[in-house]
């Protein structure tokens, strides 16, 4: 059996049970920070109504639509009136805990993040683990996931999905109730985020019955791309939604929609526009703020920055071991990779601070595909396990025939 | 928690995890990425090969692209003047604020400019124009007589089976030719598009020939000109009506005199509702036929089937890989 390794600090044994003390501490400590000075130099309206936990004259009309028509509330995926009643309750339950008090309320929103963080860090190989503790540490999805928002509830739910991806390569496939909860949570808040989790749980379940792995996986993808193609029409009419929700939609919404940052130029022009300009509108939705953009608030710099260093980060970790690495991975990680960022880069491209909060939903998924799932190692201890399996079948099979 | 202690413990130790040196004895013939880029880049002639074809039909495409000539003209968009229910503060303005009790309800932000627009996607519209022009021949080069009796869809030979697909998918496959197809055709080749730093509106319709272009914005800008005319024509007269049965009902002087002020107010809209006056809008510039044609795109004609062919040809050249090395 491995030993879990110890975490060295100027040669001293840090357990990770400090660790996790420390990023719990981290987090409150950019919760609380974000309360005072961010909050206050960029206007996040939500964060407000969510502390309140008082569901304004704006969302009882959608409260009493949620009462008249539960299931048809939850399949509104635009809508997005029934999860932020659900967000609201969630914050005045801790209104009540906590008497109001904005910083511990934050805080208590960031817990749901934090617990969902532990729990993927405590099912990654000990030495990848501090790849992702630091990856996960980045200032925006630290502040995004620390204050009263639906990213904390949104990262807790990923975090938990991924690592249940994780623990699949480790043999445990069968789910628990923590995953389907977060299963549910997710479909309920990002819907769109389906199709990323669903074919690599899919993928990752079906190869580990059969040999050619990296064929399998291939498939599936190509399986989902027909997918895409079948519902291009669906796709494209969602995505000028979207985009309809920025240009049109109400001032007073959150640091994004309609706020003074907005985008003025429509990004789709004509239908194609949604599939050709994919590739430009993934990079916007991923970095935010655009070069010219930077240079316009203290916000967009660091914002920026962070995503070319952990764009930087992600690709130098997959560029070291490119050439050791299975195909299959590879394959599996592309995919993944493809089917979060695709449905999410409609919401990021017509505002940078909008982007960014976006991609604190999904940023995690990015992360362990890259720094975790994208490893020979990782590969090669799950293709030995169900090997070892397979033949003990087999063996015990040929046992009993010949009894 | 016992659980979350096993998966760490039975994930490879950091020495495990370096990549030299550990490989399980029962695993074999690992498919990586070295080894399939070894072999796609032994293949490079191939994807070279679809790559050419793609661009070659993107060229293909662009050769075969018929640029369309663009008759143009300038148009200021007029402010509706003296709509019902606009002025609240005025007598009629709080006479008619009562109409909606009575079923009579106005939208007063709509131009008739907007209006004039729309009716370019309506079916009343493409009927009149049919009934007046005779589009359907012009355009569709079949009779609306013939079109009516043709009902079963034409064969398509050797594309039955792509028909077949379409229906068993439920996607849109041949249907009769109707004035909703008239209709289409108008609104996707009249376009209208805001002149820059500039209340103006820049109107256009595209042809293949320029003569019947210029024909075809002038046609259809005037008759719709002409269709929301005479819809708000009816419109008056049918307020009008309605106020004279109020007016010999209506016993109250205030009220009368409001409902004579009212009629007034009916018989100066109607004025302006006059043929040869400006309604939807003003012309700023005529109608000319730009030099310009329409031109193709290269980044849609040439650049997406290049690089789906180089995506395709990747894909093919890495599954045969993979089904033959894996």
């Amino acid at each position: 059996m491995a030993r879990v390794p110890q975490l060295s600090f100027f040669g001293a044994g840090l357990g990770w049970g400090l660790v996790y003390l420390f990023l719990f501490l981290y987090r409150c400590l950019v919760s609380v920070l974000g309360e005072t000075f961010v909050l206050r130099l960029t206007s996040i309206a939500d964060t407000g109504t969510y502390q309140s936990g008082v569901v304004s004259e704006v969302y009882q009309a959608a409260a009493q639509g949620i009462s008249d028509d539960f299931i048809g509330a939850l399949v509104d995926v635009h809508g997005g009136g029934f999860t932020t009643i659900v967000t609201i309750k969630i914050g005045a339950i801790f209104n009540e805990l906590f008497f109001g008090n904005p910083y511990l309320i934050n805080i208590g929103f960031q817990t749901f993040t934090f617990i969902g963080l532990i729990y993927l860090l405590h099912s990654t190989a000990p030495a990848l683990r501090l790849r992702l503790l630091v990856l996960t540490m980045l200032p925006s999805f630290t502040l995004w996931t620390s204050i009263a928002s639906k990213e904390s509830i949104v990262a807790a739910s990923v975090a938990v999905l991924t690592a249940y991806l994780i623990r699949m390569y480790d043999g445990k496939v069968i789910p628990g109730l923590h995953h389907v909860v977060a299963a549910i949570v997710l479909f309920v808040f990002k819907p769109y985020y389906g199709v990323a989790f669903a074919y690599g749980i899919t993928t990752t379940f079906v190869s580990q019955f059969i040999r050619r792995k990296a064929l399998v996986s291939l498939l599936m993808g190509i399986f989902t791309l027909v997918g895409l193609y079948t519902f291009h029409e669906q796709f494209v009419r969602y995505s000028l939604v979207v985009q309809d929700a920025f240009i049109i939609a109400t001032p007073t919404h959150v640091g994004g929609w309609g706020s003074r940052t907005t985008r003025t130029e429509p990004f789709f022009v004509e239908d194609i526009d949604v599939f050709i300009k994919a590739p430009e509108g993934i990079i916007r939705a991923f970095f935010g703020p655009t070069i010219p953009e930077v240079s316009t608030s203290v916000l967009h710099l660091i914002t920026f920055l962070e995503g070319v260093v952990l764009a930087i980060a992600l690709a130098f970790i997959v560029l070291k071991s490119i050439r050791r690495l299975p195909v299959y991975n590879a394959i599996l990680g592309i995919f993944m990779a493809f089917w979060i960022l695709l449905p999410s880069y409609p919401f990021g491209v017509m505002n940078p601070g909008t982007a960014i909060r976006y991609r604190s939903g999904y940023i995690l998924l990015i992360i362990v595909v890259f720094a975790v799932l994208m490893s020979r190692p990782l590969y090669l201890n799950w293709v030995e396990r169900t090997t070892r399996r397979s033949t003990s079948t087999q063996h015990v099979f040929m046992s009993s025939t010949r009894i | 928690m016992t659980d979350l202690k096993q998966t760490a413990d039975s994930y490879p130790s950091d020495a495990d995890q370096t990549e030299s040196s550990h490989k399980p004895e029962s695993v074999e013939g690992v498919l990586d990425i070295g080894f399939l880029a070894a072999k796609v880049a032994r293949a490079w002639w191939f994807i070279l090969l679809i790559v050419a074809l793609g661009a070659a039909k993107g060229m293909w495409n662009m050769h075969i692209f018929t640029p369309m000539s663009v008759a143009k003209m300038i148009v200021a968009p007029i402010a509706n003047q003296g709509d019902i229910g606009q002025s609240r503060a005025s007598v009629s303005g709080a006479v008619f604020g009562i109409l909606p009790q009575f079923g009579v309800t106005t939208v007063s932000k709509i131009t008739n400019f907007d209006r004039m627009m729309h009716a370019f996607s309506t079916i009343s519209f493409a009927e009149r124009l049919q009934e007046k022009h005779n589009l359907i021949q012009s355009i569709f080069e079949i009779s609306w007589e013939e079109a009516q009796k043709n009902t079963t869809p034409p064969p398509l030979g050797t594309f039955e089976w792509r028909r077949k697909i379409d229906l068993f998918l439920n996607m849109p496959t041949w249907s009769p030719l109707t004035m909703e197809d008239l209709a289409g055709y108008l609104s996707s080749r009249f376009m209208v598009a805001d002149v820059p730093n500039t209340n103006f509106k820049e109107v256009s319709f595209t042809h293949e020939d320029p003569d019947t272009a210029m024909w075809f914005l002038w046609t259809l800008y005037s008759e719709a000109t002409e269709y929301i005319r005479e819809q708000d024509q009816r419109e008056l007269e049918q307020h009008r009506e309605y106020l004279e049965r109020r007016l010999a009902a209506t016993r109250i002087i205030e009220l009368r005199q409001a409902l004579v002020g009212l009629l007034a107010n009916q018989a100066r809209k109607e004025m302006t509702l006059q043929k040869g006056l400006p309604f939807t809008g003003r012309v700023i510039e005529p109608p000319y036929v730009s030099k310009y044609k329409t031109r193709p795109k290269p980044l849609t004609m040439v650049g997406v089937p290049t690089f789906l062919a180089f995506v395709l040809s990747l894909a093919a050249v890495v599954g045969f890989v993979i089904i033959r090395n894996e």
